[in-house]
């Protein structure tokens, strides 16, 4: 960065364009509409052989037609999880009204988030390189496997060039951690828009690692449930289109929210278990750097795995930081699975769509809430709420945390964001639906819950 | 508002552990030895590369906490040790914590194709080893560094092929001035191993000779930096060539480079290329040639010294400016090219005599 | 079904010592493996794993827990089940 663009003051940061593909709809329509419906996309997955595996089953893509949706990148020749980013991002340029041409017009920045990039590629050369041996590894390979071909995807598919180009693998908290890097880059000026997000695709070495330590649903995932005892590992691409307050106004965009802020740090603790502290200190930073007050939030979209720790954890550093009148608290992976590092930027997506159509997104397959996940979690049926400010979660393997704070734009200029007169009638409503709710013993502590991302 | 400052650096390269013989080895322009390569399910008998000598994980870092830990991680948790203990004063640890930037280009490819195999060979597909499970992340090389020095600022592994380190560098540098982090260690990392090296010489022929390494800077906000400042970053601009038009996005990202530091292309005092294979590096070279004349193109060593060090290189560029003497304010560039599209350029103020690094 | 053969106590030691990178003589019978060898959750089912492959039985990962020394290890071992050949 240069000192001229250093010396500019921040601009506003808005959201105008949102590709998501999962489980259970591809395109923002069919994932509003699944929202809303608290749809769950659980089924066998077929993407990989889950042959003597405790349980198959998992969140899949279906319905994807990559080459009906990719105009130059060429699927045979491109791993899935470069496809699904490729195709996410097409779809937020559509959804915000805009085309290649503009994008082409203006220094852009493509940040990707991503657990796994093509490790999916890397199984099936593993599976040919068992079978033929060393001719298994082609020239194509090497590119073909880099975790940067999800970012280049995007670019290669928009065909941009005056364009930063990065692939975060920060896990699964790679969505918010690509988010934020779009945000900053927007916010002062290196960038004029951003095509943020995260892309991952189901593969058998994730999956494997997942069920060897115990931690796959053998049926659902129940986020904050009593009941809970793991996740689901899901696929699919969250892509968003961010510009600046001043260039969606003066085009008429439709504008979903501004992103607020983030914050990002690291538990610097364990490799896989989460720590209370860290994470509520995570959200202090984010809600500090969007200058938002703990009470103005309405909603947490949750990370919420449906693992027994993570969820016990991250309600602990909620409540650490909100008190005993959290906001309403969901973990929609209930409905689409962990998609990893997609995960975080489909939750900030459904976190737009909250804002835009004044709904919650429900927590799927909730039979009664854990005791120590005391927060209302919107068991199973979305409800119609006024929306106006969102804190989205992403935690990952390592301690890494990332938040983000989206909130409903409302044009009054850069003093005040009109928060002080906001919706307390709304307040009353965050109800303790959970504490009505009888509560099953849950003695049996698993050791599972160490491993909980 | 200020600009970020390098403040200490370390390395752990195939000449050996630490900054000093990395310093020697690129300030004598003297290539390291080539040795086989290690053991492994995919290894051709044959294969030498310019490996880290004698570096076992476990011997260099201990058996706690290190069970399982990959090549990756055990060089880059080296590399950070190197520099927070031996680089660099103790660290005051405010509110916002230490960052880790690290790029990487896919993680340990051999640690995940290891992973599915045994999945696939074992009686049951969960059959995989579970002190393996952390290496799965491929954040688990910056998070371990994390972990062993409580470095709780934010902490981004970033893959972008040969670019790897210059992105990780302006991406440090943007954390730094978003006031996201007190400070930020930065930098590449690369592990050699067989399936690395028939994934590279499928792509680019077998004549190419694969090195490995980390290289870690610590980046300071230049206004309350602790530690004397080594080298100023001035900018760092990067763009995609996707249609493999090198000459002309590289050129474009110079001089946009070059402008926002506010230099001209003539007081560049040294500019060190990544040396991609193929036609990226061919067309690099002519970027040099056309922008720089000979003495400014071989002021610093070259990395080709260290053979294909992939999302390594950009860090060991920094490497050679940093050890090459010269007066006091010089103004430094380095460039990068991925055969994938990516290319870019950063612009450093090289601030003491180099001689004591 | 469940194994009626005496478990192979030395077998299991073998593994845990492996494991947790231990001396002979520091694994007793009841030495935990956390608070004594300071192991970590991976390494309790790391030692699960282990087991279910060399001894060729399947154990339940509810029992993960229960995991907590040698004696522990051994009583969980002996109404395990057979796996499936």
């Amino acid at each position: 960065m240069s000192a001229a663009e250093a010396a500019a003051a921040p601009r506003r940061v808005v959201l105008t364009g949102c590709g998501a593909l999962s489980s259970v709809g591809n395109g923002v329509a069919e994932f509003t509409a699944a929202l809303r419906a608290g749809r769950v996309g659980t089924g066998p997955i077929t993407v990989f052989d889950t042959t003597g595996f405790p349980s198959g089953r998992g969140h899949q893509v279906h319905g994807f037609d990559a080459a009906a949706r990719l105009h130059r990148v060429r699927p045979e020749h491109t791993g899935r999880a470069t496809q699904f980013a490729a195709a996410a991002a097409r779809m937020a340029l559509d959804d915000a009204g805009l085309d290649e041409a503009w994008l082409r017009e203006r220094r852009g920045t493509v940040v990707v988030g991503t657990t796994d990039g093509e490790v999916g590629e890397l199984d099936l050369l593993t599976e040919s390189a068992l079978t033929i041996g060393l001719g298994a590894f082609t020239g194509a390979a090497l590119g073909g496997t880099a975790t940067g071909s999800l970012a280049l995807g995007v670019v290669r598919e928009l065909a941009l060039t005056n364009v930063e180009s990065s692939t975060i693998a920060t896990a699964c908290a790679a969505g918010n951690y690509a988010i934020g890097a779009g945000f900053d880059a927007v916010r002062n000026g290196r960038a004029e828009w951003a095509l943020v997000g995260g892309a991952d695709a189901l593969n058998r070495k994730t999956f494997a690692g997942f069920a060897r330590l115990g931690l796959i649903a053998p049926d659902e995932c129940r986020p904050f449930d009593a009941d809970r005892v793991g996740l689901l590992t899901g696929e699919g691409a969250g892509l968003l289109l961010l510009e600046t307050e001043e260039s969606a106004l003066a085009r008429g965009a439709h504008i979903y929210a501004e992103v607020l802020g983030y914050g990002l740090n690291c538990d610097a603790a364990h490799p896989t278990a989460p720590e209370e502290n860290s994470v509520a200190r995570c959200i202090r930073l984010a809600l500090e750097n969007a200058s938002v007050k703990p009470e103005e939030v309405d909603l947490i979209s949750a990370h919420g795995t449906g693992t027994p720790t993570n969820d016990t954890t991250e309600i602990a550093a909620i409540r650490q930081v909100y008190g005993d009148e959290a906001p309403r608290t969901v973990g929609i992976k209930a409905m689409i699975g962990h998609t990893m590092g997609a995960a975080s930027a489909l939750g900030a997506i459904a976190s737009a769509l909250a804002i835009r159509h004044g709904f919650i997104p429900p927590t799927a397959n909730h039979r009664s809430t854990d005791p120590e996940c005391a927060v209302d979690v919107v068991p199973n049926e979305s409800v119609p709420a006024d929306v106006r400010i969102v804190q989205n979660n992403g935690l990952a393997f390592g301690g890494n945390n990332a938040v983000v704070l989206l909130g409903r734009h409302e044009d009054r200029g850069h003093e005040d964001r009109g928060h002080e007169d906001r919706g307390h009638e709304d307040r009353g409503h965050r109800s303790r639906g959970h504490e009505s709710r009888a509560h099953q013993g849950h003695g049996n502590e698993s050791p599972r819950g160490e491993y909980v991302r | 508002m200020s600009t970020a400052v390098i403040t200490a650096w370390s390395a752990v390269s195939p000449y050996g552990t630490g900054r000093a013989p990395l310093a020697a080895g690129l300030r004598g322009r003297v290539a390291p030895p080539e040795s086989a390569g290690p053991e492994e399910w995919t290894a051709q008998p044959d294969a030498t590369a310019r490996l880290v000598p004698g570096f076992e994980v476990r011997e260099a870092l201990g058996k706690a906490g290190t069970r399982g830990m990959d090549r990756l991680t055990g060089l880059t948790a080296v590399t950070v040790r190197e520099l927070l203990t031996h680089e660099t004063a103790a660290l005051p640890e405010g509110d916002l914590g230490t960052g880790v930037v690290l790029g990487t280009a896919a993680g340990s490819a051999q640690g995940f194709m290891e992973f599915t195999k045994a999945s696939l060979e074992g009686d049951r597909p969960i059959d995989v080893m579970p002190s393996k499970v952390p290496n799965m992340a491929m954040n688990r090389a910056a998070s371990a560094s994390a972990i062993r020095h409580a470095l709780k600022g934010p902490n981004t592994t970033v893959a972008a092929g040969r670019l790897s380190g210059l992105i990780a560098l302006d991406q440090a540098v943007r954390l730094l001035a978003e006031g996201r982090a007190e400070r930020v260690v930065a930098g590449s990392a690369e592990e050699y191993s067989a399936i690395r090296a028939h994934l590279t010489h499928a792509a680019h022929g077998d004549a190419l000779v694969l090195g490995e390494g980390c290289v870690m800077v610590l980046l300071e906000p230049g206004d309350t930096a602790t530690g004397r400042p080594l080298a100023e970053v001035l900018a760092v601009h990067h763009r995609v060539a996707p249609q493999g038009e090198f000459t002309e996005v590289l050129t474009a990202a110079v001089r946009t480079a070059l402008a926002q530091a506010g230099v001209e292309a003539e007081s560049v005092w040294a500019a060190v290329p990544g040396e991609a294979p193929g036609v990226a590096g061919a067309q690099e070279r002519q970027v040099h040639e056309d922008l720089f004349g000979p003495q400014v193109r071989s002021r610093a060593a070259s990395v080709a010294l260290l053979g294909e060090t992939a999302a390594a290189t950009g860090a060991y560029q920094l490497a050679a400016l940093l050890s090459e003497p010269g007066a006091p304010g010089r103004i430094a560039l380095v460039t990068a090219t991925d055969p994938d599209g990516p290319v870019g350029c950063a612009v450093l103020r090289l601030m003491t005599d180099g001689e004591s690094t | 079904m469940t194994v009626n053969t005496p478990v192979d106590v030395s077998a299991v030691r073998a593994i845990i010592i492996d494991i947790l990178e231990l001396e002979d003589d520091e694994l007793t019978n009841t030495s935990l493996f956390i608070e004594d060898h300071g192991a970590d959750s991976l390494g309790a089912i790391e030692i699960l794993s282990r087991i279910e492959k060399e001894l060729g039985v399947v154990l339940p990962q509810d029992d993960l827990v229960k995991l907590i020394h040698l004696d522990a290890v051994l009583e969980v071992l002996a109404t395990a089940e057979r796996r499936q050949p």
